[in-house]
């Protein structure tokens, strides 16, 4: 399965282009590097692919068909900050089930305790909440995973784990990644290959 | 023997969950010690919810209603209570926090950062210290909103710096900055500290603070494990003598990536060590009790030093 | 709680006050207040305790209805402001402003006079000017709840437009406007009240607050004071009360709305 945005552009109507032309592909399995300095729109691009925002030009694309715009959105943005993605008055269960039911493996793949499920938001840190969120986000609709920053605000050991879990239910349900971040290590680490959103760029 | 500016004994903080039932207390910092001083960059460093923002709002007594709190903080080798840490905080002890959530979203920037005074001098020195930080003028007339991640970041700093502190502790002052703005920000710091005064900083981004800083406090659960110099760090891991600084060493992506099982307790009033869960090096004897072994500059609380 | 049962036992009491017991009763006209009369009784002879509670129940009925008419319109117009496109969000507010900007009173006496005086037109008045910060409150919550990232990751799982409106709405929504309800009261009985003073209100004949104290101020230069002052004092110890039952419900649902 292949992921593609062809020829994507986006203004707001008041500013100049923000993307012109952007051409991108991953397929199933693929885990790629996405990097660009703050604020070059790194964050606009992956709204745009995982159906958040409408580009002003350009289509997005699996296997050449449109994506439904009803429905689960088969590309699953994760975002950096966990405690805004997950509603605050909902316990844990009931997040975690918002698309499928318990997948036992998963949670444990992920590293998420039992003792967690039936709890609220602001009992968990924000390690710990990351993991439901991409939890969440892991149904079998879901074929291509964005990871926007999401390990930016934990410790170097929970990163590690949570990026090892990520790699490998990447390879079980053969869901292609696209890994934003400004940690070149990182990138070099565990990125088959890097785009420069610079480069790709057209504006 | 150089004198400490900031001194830090035996604190522990708790927070009281249950108006009536004292068990439920939720201890979060447990019989911490640590000396800061003049001239250096002392970071702290562990998982994110370990408590070093509570730390760091323990030593400025920002800490909620509900917190109880043992021990003592020196300043200049004066024992602080409220009302020296009243005249401290904001003048000679300033705080950098993690986000502009502390500003007021309806004030023009440049007016919180002269604390709403309109006086010259306090005016020309804003605006000296916003082009020291790469501000350029037209900045004092935005809203918070409106500043983008680095320049938030450098309106807080240039409102801690205002009053000529001597210590500056931040928050994590460097999430979702890229490299360049991140490294500016740090050499902000080194500039400080080499104006011989002392910056606190709190983060968990190991791999930016460790070519800034000069002493590393490693945070984990409640406890600073090991206080080490930064140089060590970069070293390699068989110059850290707490499994659990090793641990993170090496699960850092340009240092091998590994991870190593299990997640920091949630209590950390356990008997013995509290990261004999997760240690390879666990003997019987960590179930019952931990040594702190004391160098000059260094610390770690283990009943090994494993650094060699 | 104390509150809501005191408001119970009047609610109860003033119906079961027959026109019996706050009939005329000439033989015992102009009574100081006494252990008999607790609140006096007036040139008819008709003891002002019963009649003041039979008041205050009329308020209270008056005001809840109101009220549950305007939390109604409160709702309607703050959940389309926050749902539907811009114009119809401009267009609200357009409303809001122009509705503020009346003074209430006579926004009231104009409605009842135009919809016929008495009950009903107190209540049409009364709910057609109380709507206004409630929908504000309601209108602000839905469309910050509309832009929690939670709520757009939602849609990007598929979950329908009910789906959002029950599971992530409601929760929010819902405390606000309990809160707003009970809040709405004071405002509607102390209009109410006012409006039936100056006449335009329900008619004489009824016990209520308004029309006592509007009577009794013919009477204050003879020296009846307690005509008008356990009455009055009865409406303000009611509308206090009722502010603070918000407060308390305010309360106690915090800790449910703060979860964050």
């Amino acid at each position: 399965m292949i992921l593609e945005a062809k020829n994507i552009g986006f203004r707001y109507k008041s500013s100049g282009y923000i993307l012109k032309s952007v051409d991108f592909k991953i397929s199933s399995g693929e885990i790629i590097g996405l990097i660009a300095k703050s604020g070059y729109g790194k964050t606009t691009f992956a709204k745009i692919i995982s159906g958040y925002l409408k580009q002003s030009w350009g289509d997005v694309l699996i296997d050449e068909n449109k994506i439904p715009a009803h429905g689960f959105y088969p590309v699953q943005l994760i975002y950096q900050h966990p405690e805004k993605s997950i509603n605050p008055r909902w316990k844990m269960r009931k997040s975690l089930c918002e698309n499928d039911d318990l997948d036992e493996e998963l949670l444990d793949i992920l590293g998420i305790r039992k003792t967690w499920i039936d709890r609220y938001p602001n009992e968990l840190s924000g390690g710990e909440l990351q993991r439901f969120a991409i939890a969440r986000a892991i149904s079998k609709d879901t074929r291509f995973l964005i990871a926007d920053e999401i390990t930016a605000m934990l410790d170097g050991i929970t990163q590690a784990q949570i990026w090892h879990s990520l790699i490998e239910i990447s390879k079980k349900n053969n869901i292609g990644m696209i890994v934003i971040t400004h940690n070149k290590e990182l990138v070099n680490k565990i990125c088959s290959r890097t785009v420069k959103l610079e480069e790709v760029n057209n504006i | 023997m150089k004198k400490t500016l900031l001194e830090v004994k035996n604190l522990s903080v708790s927070f009281k969950m249950d108006a009536d039932n004292k068990s439920n207390n939720n201890l979060v910092i447990n019989d911490l010690s640590i000396k800061a001083y003049p001239g250096e960059i002392l970071t702290i460093v562990g998982s994110s919810g370990s408590g070093k923002s509570i730390l760091a709002h323990a030593i400025l007594g920002l800490l909620p209603s509900n917190s109880i709190v043992e021990g003592q903080i020196f300043y200049d080798g004066k024992l602080i209570d409220e009302n020296l840490l009243g005249n401290l905080r904001g003048s000679e002890i300033a705080f950098i926090p993690q986000s502009i959530s502390y500003l007021d979203p309806l004030v023009k920037v440049g007016k919180q950062v002269r604390s709403y005074t309109d006086k010259d001098e306090t005016i020309e020195k804003q605006r000296n210290i916003f082009k020291y930080y790469d501000l350029c003028e037209n900045s004092e007339k935005l809203y918070p909103f409106q500043l983008s991640g680095g320049m938030a970041r450098r309106v807080l700093i240039s409102t801690a710096v205002m009053e000529d502190p001597k210590i500056i502790i931040a928050d994590e002052p460097t999430p979702g900055l890229d490299m360049e703005s991140a490294k500016k920000t740090m050499d902000y710091f080194k500039s400080f500290a080499d104006e011989n005064k002392t910056v606190i900083l709190i983060t968990h981004d190991i791999e930016l603070a460790i070519n800034y800083s000069d002493k590393l406090a490693i945070f984990y659960a409640g406890h600073i494990v090991e206080l080490t110099n930064a140089s060590y760090f970069k070293k390699g891991a068989k110059y850290l003598r707490h499994p659990y600084t090793k641990a993170l060493y090496e699960s850092l992506p340009s240092n091998g990536f590994k991870p190593i099982e299990g997640l920091q307790p949630e209590t950390t009033s356990t008997r013995g060590c509290v990261f004999k869960d997760r240690c390879k090096f666990k003997q019987e004897i960590c179930d019952q009790r931990v040594k702190t072994h004391e160098y000059d500059d260094e610390m770690v609380k283990c009943n090994y030093d494993f650094r060699g | 709680m104390i509150i809501t049962s005191i408001i119970l036992i009047i609610m109860i009491l003033g119906a079961l006050i027959t026109d019996e017991i706050t009939s005329p009763n000439f033989s015992e006209k102009n009574q100081f207040p006494s252990l008999r009369h607790p609140f006096g009784t007036d040139w008819l002879g008709r003891d002002m305790f019963f009649r003041t509670i039979k008041g205050l129940r009329n308020s209270i009925l008056i005001g809840t209805i109101a009220s549950l008419v305007s939390s109604v319109i409160a709702i309607i117009v703050g959940g389309l402001a926050g749902t539907m496109p811009k114009w119809v969000d401009n267009l609200v507010r357009m409303v809001i402003d122009l509705v503020m900007g009346i003074p209430h009173l006579i926004f009231i006496i104009l409605i009842s006079v135009f919809v016929g005086k008495g009950a009903k037109g107190i209540v049409i008045g009364v709910a057609l000017t109380h709507w206004v910060s409630l929908a504000r409150v309601i209108r602000n919550e839905v469309l910050q709840v509309r832009n929690e990232q939670y709520v757009l990751i939602s849609r990007r799982f598929g979950k329908s437009n009910w789906y959002i409106f029950k599971n992530h709405m409601i929760p929010i929504v819902l405390p606000q406007y309990i809160i707003g309800l009970v809040l709405m009261f004071p405002h509607a009985i102390l209009h109410e009240a006012s409006v039936t003073f100056l006449g335009f209100g329900l008619s004489p004949e009824t016990a209520a607050i308004g029309i006592i104290l509007s009577e009794s101020m013919k009477h204050l230069i003879s020296g009846m004071w307690h005509l008008a002052f356990f009455p009055g004092v009865s409406l303000v110890v009611l509308v206090l009360m009722i502010n603070k039952l918000g407060e308390n419900l305010t309360l106690i649902l915090n800790p449910y709305l703060t979860r964050e």
